[in-house]
């Protein structure tokens, strides 16, 4: 690959204008970073939402004396603009000297040149949008009188970032995902009123996504049929029981439950991680990574050639066959553990530091059947559906189940009403004792930690015992 | 940072640009943001960033269509780019005869700004008012002072890169935010060694909105904030602690010590005895008392439901209930608009008024947007965030004193509550109460309930509350919960 050669950026490599004239610069990093999004929303047949967005930013971090200082503006077209954001960043290092000395770690490693740029299908406009949103929003009208309400969201985001650094990386790179979701907005036996999501996400911009009637018709009938068994829905009986993850789900265990553990930023802050490298801490059905760009052979939806600090992004196995056997990292975090860096840290938006955050993460198929997997569970759940997550440096997590079933005897039996699912990492995973051998991916949601983040999580079904609130 | 001026006259010429493009009615918004935040990453000061943002949100009607666009670009090239592209939008756009824009709103509201006279070390910031509702009151807010506390720094530090027309804030905010890092560390070393503020920060933001609309609304805002947040755990041996967090928005960081804000300290002390933690048992059916922070997200559940989006769909469970009881007698739900960092306008450009959403108990109104009201033919009641609950009577060790079994929970993790309220959670840095005792904090334990009866059945208040900024809540202790 060759290097980008941005014309907006390069480097002011002079000594730190600074009133202390023994310190060294050591490192500077310079972003520009353009992020795109637009948001239609659909209810009922009215436009309620219709609106683009254009952020653009140049940014700068130095390491200077072992401190960050970071800055950023927002018009990358202005004349000097790098060097004055470099500068910026400088001083605010600088500044932070006023807390004492402090070791300065040694930041090298790989740094990466080169440029990826996503080429999908031509957007489409806002007609056509509107065209299909209104398609959609009549066809379940028609469809589903007795429904409440359907609404519709659609979405698109992309990224494009040109990264430079002081130790020779350059690079230019794009992240763009679209998004599709469906609200379906019915009553309750008692009135109550229910709901239920249904989201189709892919890499690339709307006309990438297949959301035509004659694809969606049968997701919504589905979604409608999950609907009205809610109706009836009961309340999940609180406690530990046999659950089996549908592969909605899988990826979103592997994000919150150990994904987030397994962050080297948090193993320094104290995550229950931080002991046990080289330990069991699954089932040896398991095996868990955070795929930089590649997954067998196919460029994944949010794909991360090389991080916001130019480190060649490689992939991280953080859980082979049960064992936990690597954190995901920064430069910084590399050097505090004695690790190499992964490629992971990324900022969210023009004005953001990078930070350490997960890709496209993945619980690796098994050789398991879903429908087998079901049929040998005498009582439990099937977990269908969820809405969001948490996880914590104990690794115990929870995410919200939005659709779910009662399994009695093999067989799937009543609707569950919403409910959360909860447990420890590592004693769930311990206890999975089957993996599906089909997989699904994902990239509709964001991740949080500090910074909003792009990111796509994939799995199979896994069966395992989870705790579930309900009464 | 622009001055007002600068960024009257660019939204107005923007202004004329969509009259003159073809709209039939139009709105610009401005925002020019200025922030300085000072970090700490593992208990270690780590980064101080200064960011210089910008912002222009335009909105146009043409024949009942409605589109908007957002630009952070400060470059009139870039502007005249993005009026093309919402009139390209607009004209796709179906009709709707709720779509109708800002009109007859005029304010200049001034918060937290500093005096020239009052230099380093002024008091706490304070609102200024702001005349309110659609008769174009006008009205000028005057700035009180807003401390930058406890000594300047000794190194210079200049303010962010900018190309604005005046002097950018000065060092002393910064200092104020190394301060206040550095009594928070020296506080933890002393009095909760074994805590791990894995992420802290403290930030100061500046940030000047001219907003003008073809119907003659015209509203400025110069307001100043500074904000701190701290992420923590505590960890003993392999054993940690759930995290935590603690954080809001103040006029000063000057007036007291970091640790004495957001009910900081008391988190970070109640971490250190979380490390070590008992599963509850068999399941039961008990009581909670829920402190500020985990109040919270029960309260913002109930806002959504006033609000457009469920009021539009329909899903709302408060459709009808406007005069009805939907909360405990002793709940008073009151706006607190003016507090830091709460924006003094709406996103579409109206003046909220203070007022009593929920009263005794009774919900006061409902809260559409102008377009959510024509659409709902509800009554528009324009609200920021920035809400209080009156304080009860009982310290909050009264409260968990009352209960026979439960928890004092500090955090829910959980999923968004269904509309029709229904949720359960997972109770984080929370202890388990028997007898009217605090008990060993809990492990795995989880809560199902409805949120609209947990906010009927409330039966205690606090006489003590936490001030974020943007709530001021009491503790409050609810009966009736299921325990697994």
């Amino acid at each position: 690959m060759m290097p980008s050669g941005h014309p907006l950026l390069g480097f002011d490599m002079s000594a730190p204008q600074s009133t202390h004239s023994t310190r060294t610069f050591q490192a500077i990093e310079t972003r520009h970073h353009e992020l795109q999004r637009m948001r239609m929303m659909m209810v009922d047949g009215h436009l309620t939402a219709n609106s683009r967005s254009s952020q653009q930013g140049l940014s700068a971090r130095a390491y200077v004396d072992g401190y960050w200082g970071f800055a950023s503006a927002p018009n990358p077209a202005q004349t000097g603009l790098a060097a004055q954001v470099q500068r910026q960043a400088r001083r605010n290092a600088q500044a932070m000297t006023r807390f004492g000395a402090r070791p300065q770690l040694d930041l090298s490693g790989p740094v990466y040149q080169g440029k990826h740029r996503f080429v999908g299908q031509q957007a489409l406009s806002d007609s056509e949008c509107i065209e299909r949103l209104t398609a959609l929003n009549a066809w379940c009208k028609s469809r589903y009188p007795q429904l409440r309400s359907t609404r519709f969201v659609i979405s698109e985001e992309s990224h494009y970032k040109a990264v430079q650094t002081s130790r020779g990386a350059d690079l230019q790179a794009s992240i763009q995902r679209a998004a599709v979701a469906c609200v379906m907005v019915g009553e309750d036996e008692a009135g109550a009123p229910i709901e239920l999501v249904e989201i189709l996400s892919g890499k690339g911009n709307l006309a990438d996504l297949d959301w035509s009637l004659d694809t969606l018709a049968p997701v919504l009938e589905q979604c409608h049929a999950h609907l009205q068994a809610k109706r009836h829905a009961v309340a999940a009986r609180g406690g530990m029981h046999t659950v089996v993850l549908a592969p909605e789900l899988a990826g979103m265990l592997a994000h919150e439950a150990m994904g987030h553990p397994c962050e080297a930023d948090a193993v320094l802050g104290g995550a229950v991680t931080a002991d046990l490298l080289g330990q069991q801490v699954a089932s040896e059905l398991v095996s868990m990574v955070d795929v930089a760009h590649t997954w067998q052979g196919e460029e994944v939806m949010i794909p991360v050639y090389a991080d916001d600090e130019g480190t060649p992004a490689s992939d991280v196995w953080m859980i082979e066959q049960g064992q936990l056997k690597a954190f995901m990292h920064s430069r910084e975090t590399a050097a505090r553990l004695g690790q190499a860096p992964t490629g992971n840290a990324r900022a969210y938006d023009p004005g953001d530091e990078p930070l350490i955050r997960m890709r496209n993460t993945a619980i690796v198929p098994g050789q398991s059947r879903l429908q087998q997997m079901i049929e040998e569970v005498d009582s439990g759940y099937l977990l269908l559906k969820t809405g969001n997550g948490q996880a914590d440096a104990t690794t115990e997590f929870m995410f919200g189940i939005t659709l779910a079933y009662e399994i009695k005897q093999g067989k799937l039996g009543r609707a569950v009403r919403n409910t959360t699912v909860s447990g420890s990492a590592i004693k769930v995973l311990k206890s999975v004792d089957a993996v599906s051998d089909d997989m699904h991916w994902s990239c509709s949601g964001y991740c949080g930690k500090k910074q909003p983040m792009v990111v796509s999580m994939g799995g199979p079904a896994l069966r395992a015992q989870a705790h579930l609130g309900g009464q | 940072m622009l001055s007002a001026q600068a960024l009257l006259d660019q939204a107005e010429q923007l202004l004329r640009g969509l009259s003159a493009r073809g709209f039939d009615q139009a709105q610009v918004k401005l925002i020019h943001t200025l922030r300085s935040e000072v970090c700490i990453a593992h208990n270690e000061p780590s980064l101080l960033r200064s960011n210089d943002s910008f912002a222009l949100h335009i909105e146009g009607l043409l024949d009942g269509r409605r589109a908007s666009a957002e630009t952070s670009s400060p470059d009139a090239a870039h502007w005249a780019q993005t009026i093309q592209s919402l009139w390209d939008s607009v004209q796709s756009a179906p009709q709707d005869d709720a779509n109708q824009l800002s009109s007859g709103q005029v304010a200049l509201v001034q918060r937290g700004l500093k005096t020239l006279a009052a230099g380093a070390g002024a008091g706490s910031g304070a609102g200024a008012g702001a005349g309110a509702g659609a008769g174009a009151s006008a009205s000028a807010g005057a700035g009180a002072g807003s401390g930058a506390g406890r000594g300047a720094g000794k190194d210079p530090v200049a303010g962010p890169a900018s190309s604005s027309d005046e002097a950018p804030d000065s060092d002393h905010d910064i200092a104020a935010l190394a301060d206040a890092m550095a009594s928070l560390l020296t506080w933890r070393q002393q009095q909760a060694p074994s805590a791990m503020l894995e992420d802290a920060l403290a930030g100061h933001t500046h940030q000047r909105t001219c907003f003008v609309s073809s119907g003659g609304s015209q509203l400025q805002s110069d307001l100043a904030w500074f904000d701190a947040s701290v992420f923590a755990l505590a960890r003993e041996g392999g054993r940690s602690s759930s995290f935590n967090s603690a954080g809001g928005e103040c006029g000063s960081l000057g007036d007291l010590c970091f640790e004495q804000l957001f009910g900081t300290a008391q988190m970070l002390q109640d971490l250190t005895r979380q490390v070590h933690t008992e599963p509850l048992g068999a399941p039961f059916v008990g009581s909670v008392v829920l402190t500020p922070r985990a109040l919270a997200p029960l309260l913002s559940w109930l806002l959504g439901q006033l609000a457009d989006q469920a009021l539009i769909d329909g899903s709302s469970v408060y459709l009808k209930q406007v005069g009805q009881r939907v909360a405990a007698r002793g709940l008073s739900l009151r706006s607190r608009f003016e507090a830091p960092g709460v924006p003094p306008f709406t996103a579409d450009g109206f003046l909220p008024t203070p007022l009593s959403l929920v009263e005794k108990g009774v919900l006061q109104h409902l809260t559409p947007s102008l377009y959510g009201s024509r659409k709902t033919a509800l009554p528009h009641v324009p609200v920021v965030h920035g809400w209080s609950v009156d304080a009860g009577i009982s310290p909050w060790q009264t409260l968990v004193a009352q209960v026979r079994q439960g928890a004092l929970v500090d955090r829910l993790s959980m999923g968004r509550p269904a509309p029709n309220g229904d949720f359960s959670g997972v109770v984080k840095n929370s202890f388990a109460v028997r007898d009217g005792q605090l008990g060993p904090a809990l492990q795995e334990t989880m809560i199902s309930g409805n949120v609209a009866q947990m906010l009927r059945d409330i039966s205690g208040l606090s006489r003590e509350r936490i001030d974020t900024g943007s709530w001021l809540l009491p503790w409050a202790v609810v009966p009736g919960l299921h325990f697994s």
